[in-house]
């Protein structure tokens, strides 16, 4: 479970009919920095993720995600 | 199970149904010198720990959602207990 800023959506073409209803997000975890209140751009250094989201999240947002099972 | 330092809390309008009543913290992972650690991460809080203490963290995601009582949960992270410091040891 971590914090990340969305900064981007996936859209696809053809989904597997499991993941309707909700949306793939491209997440950028937070920094250190961000976590101490550090605007959220620039971004965070690392590699973003894409996250599976049925809440409701738009670019902008911070979110909790979760990884694994 | 990992040792982590309360850095805040996490206050959220829209959540997941099986977090609703439940607290979410943010907790800074230590090391055995109580060095920071990695990145900081997200953990349910039934024990209601204070800013600053130090708290044991479960990651299993089976044990979480016993606690929720919702199988299909997606928390992970877990406030196992508040470990007894005299004094809680100030975010450096």
């Amino acid at each position: 479970m971590r914090l990340g800023y969305v900064i981007g959506r996936v859209t696809l073409a053809k989904q597997d009919p499991a993941y309707k209803g909700g949306r793939f997000l491209l997440v950028q975890p937070l920094s250190k920095a961000q976590f101490q209140g550090a605007p959220m751009t620039p971004l965070a250094k690392g590699s973003s993720l894409v996250v599976y989201d049925n809440l409701g999240a738009g670019v902008g947002h911070l979110v909790g995600f979760t990884e694994g099972s | 199970m990992i040792l982590a330092r309360v850095d805040g809390v996490v206050v959220s309008t829209v959540s997941h149904p099986s977090m609703h009543g439940c607290r979410t913290i943010i907790c800074q992972p230590l090391d055995e010198q109580g060095r920071e650690e990695g990145l900081p991460i997200l953990a349910i809080d039934p024990h209601s720990a204070g800013l600053h203490q130090r708290v044991l963290v479960s990651t299993d995601g089976s044990a979480t959602r016993a606690l929720v009582g919702d199988e299909r949960s997606p928390l992970r992270n877990l406030i196992l207990g508040v470990v007894d410091d005299p004094e809680p040891a100030a975010a450096t």
